[in-house]
């Protein structure tokens, strides 16, 4: 998902969840930053290297991608963008290298999901915009997978829109084309997708590479071929899917305000949504390549308060400036911990599956610390909240 | 059904991908074997002591000018690996064409099926007469491999070349037995 949703829409669900505006500017700032917070950023604050929940297009070019660099990609990328749904599915067909990349495939409901949305329930509003934003690109990313890999990723000609005409819907073939600086053109059906690369690890077949922006639009709805999909034609249809994503949202984000006692997958706050669907799915079925307008004017409208221009650059000083033992209690300092600590249950999960795709993951509280100087801090906060409870 | 099509249609597709591969190589072997082979009779004797003796026999018993014949014989060679390749161009291009839902008539089927027979007979000839029997082990082997597997690509586009019609007449009747229905 883009700007638009990630955080303004995240805004609206977590005012209809009952946050204040300022807690709301919070998570829906939390929200988009997982989008932004590179390794190159992380450097120029001098933050914790394993916070990164993105990579820069140079950063995942440059990225070498053998077994260790693999492995680094998987776990920002599954972590944070391609939830896996069911790290124990059983395709029936190819040996166990296929398997593994098999369950890291993205979908919807999964249980991972109820794990990421409990991570955040007790802690704070940063690690809330982080829970949201996973939560809303399982489903606009799912049938894709956080790993560089053909034979999961891959599509081709197979790809046709579905797009209304004269009051009628019909199929128009989707064409791509492979130059990045051009934009879509989403009234001839030209999107920029990533180049085909025959090699199975190249970085050109991570997530929904080859299938371009696509999946990112609100108003697509699409069928392709999916390489893992036994030649099945898949229907996306991403206003239905995003408008699932924002009530599952404000139903997550009740939780988390413990207004409900547990969180379930497949269930949807369309009590709350419901007065406001109409408007909410004329936003999503517009076709437009970013709907920020729309979704702020909703925000606006919904909380009477003015919602902020995303400023890449409004807590950096902040983290800059502070101490080293105070930096954790910074902003960005618990957007750092509360990646770290999303990064690590889901490596963990990964790992406890059989799988070595997103690499070894060890109790270093328990094991006592033996790994990464970024997970101590992760370490010095489970203590601190075990102290507390 | 559908899925089943579409299987087929990518087999198809990469099969005549194959195909048209293995005409750059017919050429590519056309051209080493006139670099680099004499073109001398001796060339034609080294393969087989039999036609070795036979030719010394037309050699002596000949009243008609060799150069020009051999020369005749070579431009027929050259012209047959031609007509080969542009006919695997042919079919391998249409393959892909057929792959992507291009409506095309069945004769690429029946070139490759008369080419596949063609392969095979002189691939069956080459063993019984020893031909694949040259002074390197790995030369026998390597061309036999490349042999087999041209072979194989030619024999999946007439197998998913003849399931992709089948499966599309079977699915258009499908298709106009619904449209009636709903009408």
């Amino acid at each position: 998902m883009q700007i638009d949703f990630h955080y303004y829409a995240t805004y609206c669900a977590a005012y209809l969840a009952g946050y204040s505006h300022d807690e709301c500017m919070e998570i829906c700032y939390s929200a988009q930053f997982v989008d932004l917070c590179t390794v190159s950023l992380l450097s120029r604050v001098k933050g914790p290297r394993s916070a990164a929940t993105t990579q820069l297009q140079l950063e995942a070019m440059d990225t070498r991608t053998d077994f260790l660099g693999l492995q680094y990609i998987t776990r920002i990328w599954a972590s944070f963008h391609f939830l896996p749904y069911d790290l124990y599915a059983d395709p029936k067909k190819g040996g166990k290298r296929y398997k593994n990349k098999y369950r890291l495939i993205c979908n919807t409901n999964g249980a991972l999901l109820v794990d990421t949305v409990a991570l955040a329930r007790n802690s704070t509003l940063q690690a809330v915009g982080i829970a949201m934003h996973v939560l809303a690109d399982t489903w606009a990313h799912k049938y894709f997978a956080g790993i560089p890999s053909l034979v999961i990723n891959n599509t081709d000609f197979h790809f046709t829109e579905l797009v209304e005409k004269d009051g009628e819907t019909i199929e128009r073939p989707v064409k791509f084309i492979h130059s990045p600086g051009t934009p879509d053109d989403i009234e001839n059906g030209v999107y920029v997708n990533t180049l085909h690369r025959y090699n199975e690890n190249s970085i050109m077949n991570l997530g929904h590479g080859r299938a371009g922006h696509l999946p990112d639009l609100s108003f697509a709805r699409y069928k392709y071929v999916p390489a893992w999909g036994n030649y099945e034609e898949i229907l996306k249809d991403n206003p239905s899917d995003f408008y699932h994503a924002f009530a599952q949202m404000v139903y997550a984000m009740k939780y988390l305000r413990a207004v409900h006692e547990t969180f379930e997958t497949g269930r949807y706050d369309t009590e709350a949504v419901g007065p406001l669907k109409e408007k909410i799915n004329g936003i999503l079925t517009k076709r437009q390549l970013d709907s920020c307008a729309d979704w702020k004017a909703l925000g606006e409208q919904l909380s009477g308060r003015e919602i902020e221009e995303f400023d890449l650059e409004k807590y950096v000083s902040e983290y800059t400036s502070a101490d080293a033992a105070e930096k954790d209690e910074t902003f960005l300092g618990k957007f750092f911990i509360a990646a770290l600590k999303q990064k690590s249950m889901v490596t963990n999960r990964i790992y406890s599956s059989g799988s070595l795709l997103a690499g070894i993951s060890v109790d270093f509280n328990e094991k006592g610390f033996k790994g990464i100087r970024d997970f101590a801090s992760l370490i010095s906060q489970s203590r601190k909240e075990v102290g507390n409870e | 059904m559908e899925a089943k099509l579409r299987k087929y249609q990518y087999i198809l597709g990469t099969a005549g991908f194959g195909v048209l591969l293995f005409s750059a190589w017919s050429l590519i072997k056309a051209f080493i074997f006139a670099i680099l082979q004499n073109t001398g009779y001796q060339a034609v004797s080294e393969a087989d002591a039999e036609a070795d003796r036979v030719f010394e026999e037309v050699i002596k018993t000949a009243d008609f000018d060799l150069s020009a014949f051999l020369i005749i014989v070579m431009i027929g060679l050259f012209l047959l690996i031609i007509i080969d390749i542009v006919l695997r161009i042919y079919i391998g291009r249409t393959a892909r064409k057929v792959s992507r839902g291009a409506k095309k008539s069945p004769a690429y089927i029946v070139i490759a099926v008369i080419l596949a027979a063609t392969y095979t007979v002189s691939m069956y000839i080459s063993i019984t007469t020893n031909s694949y029997l040259k002074e390197s082990y790995l030369d026998t082997i390597v061309t036999f491999l490349i042999d087999i597997t041209s072979l194989g690509t030619m024999i999946a586009v007439i197998i998913s070349g003849i399931q992709v019609r089948r499966l599309t007449r079977r699915l258009n009747k499908q298709n106009e037995k619904e449209a009636a229905v709903c009408r």
